[in-house]
């Protein structure tokens, strides 16, 4: 367990150097994925995301309001998933890589839709009299607990969910 | 990638459970009454370890102060967070009862000592280090909370079911 401990440490120093470095570039493929996902709602349709450095900048050609997402605190649990995958004995075989690689797609997914419920809730909470216009108590509410649920217990229950259930399956452990 | 069905459900029940606590420290009435105080007084006990090491701090609610900085421990950082989540999956491991309460409880209490050790590590950041203050505040230590977590979890598999323990596999 020591040992791993140590696997796992040195898999956080590298997952935090990864997502320090790599939050810019990340950002210009997350963005326009999480686009897709936001224009299925109509209040939002019109929402342009732009990367810039480590946050989503949303704009759009209408009186909507702007807003700047602090995208980095929707990914930065991809430290926790390198550094779970690390500490998983011989973690160079290509079944330990191969695994991570499917728990990274899904960790993108999660990025994706943790990023647009942040947008949402942004959007339904904090922009005044443009949020009472266009959300609806109950619809406010719910984006706003979505979205500390997401960033508290959820981006890290996808983490551990990802790691257990890919480290633990047959064509793995096998 | 097929997963066992005992693993399954275990997945299910972790999610169900994880969600479920997260409501409850949630309500409003468990806010003011339960979280508020407990993260008061882990600020007083932070505090105390801060002037302990000569650091001149004083403590307002959940307010850590000194000269020079200040730290105000929420949501998030008072370390519910990641008993929730390792009581969660205890909880929905098949083990005996009385095993999955003490191994909550006992897992309750290491992380939140670690939640002391993070509390007064950020506070000297911010007092000598403000320029990483915010990486280790979102990134490193939240990490370690939820990895010391997982650890604790692994480390309980393995003492109360070791044929099945993840760590084995």
């Amino acid at each position: 367990m020591l040992l791993r401990a140590l696997r796992f440490l040195a898999g956080l120093v590298v997952g935090v150097a990864i997502w320090w470095a790599a939050t810019p570039a990340y950002n210009h493929l997350l963005a326009p994925a999480t686009q897709l996902l936001l224009h299925a709602d109509r209040r939002l349709a019109v929402a342009q995301l732009v990367p810039r450095e480590r946050t989503v900048f949303v704009t759009s050609s209408t009186p909507m309001p702007t807003a700047t997402m602090p995208a980095d605190q929707i990914s930065y649990n991809i430290i926790l998933l390198l550094a779970l995958f690390a500490s998983n004995e011989q973690a160079w075989r290509l079944a330990n890589v191969r695994a991570l690689a499917i728990a990274l797609v899904i960790l993108f997914a999660s990025h994706c839709v943790g990023l647009v419920i942040s947008i949402e809730s942004t959007y339904a909470v904090r922009q005044g009299a443009w949020s009472e216009q266009n959300y609806g108590e109950a619809a406010a509410n719910f984006w706003l607990t979505a979205e500390l649920v997401f960033r508290i217990v959820g981006m890290f229950g996808v983490v551990f969910a990802s790691w257990w259930a890919l480290s633990h399956s047959k064509s793995v452990s096998t | 990638m097929a997963l066992a069905p005992r693993q399954t459900r275990f997945l299910i029940v972790f999610a169900v459970l994880l969600i479920g606590f997260y409501a409850i420290i949630t309500i409003d009435a468990v806010d003011r009454r339960v979280v508020l105080p407990f993260t008061a007084a882990l600020a007083r006990v932070s505090g105390a370890a801060l002037n302990l090491i000569g650091e001149r701090v004083h403590v307002t609610s959940t307010v850590i102060g000194g000269a020079k900085f200040a730290v105000d421990i929420r949501g998030g950082c008072n370390g519910l967070e990641a008993v929730v989540f390792v009581c969660a999956a205890m909880l929905a491991f098949q083990a005996p009862v009385r095993k999955r309460i003490l191994g909550a409880l006992a897992a309750a209490v290491i992380l939140e000592a670690l939640n002391v050790i993070r509390i007064d590590s950020l506070y000297l950041l911010g007092v000598y280090h403000r320029n990483v203050f915010e990486m280790f505040h979102l990134a490193v230590w939240q990490t370690l909370m939820f990895g010391a977590a997982v650890f604790i979890f692994l480390i309980w598999t393995s003492i109360v079911a070791p044929r099945n323990a993840p760590a084995s596999t």
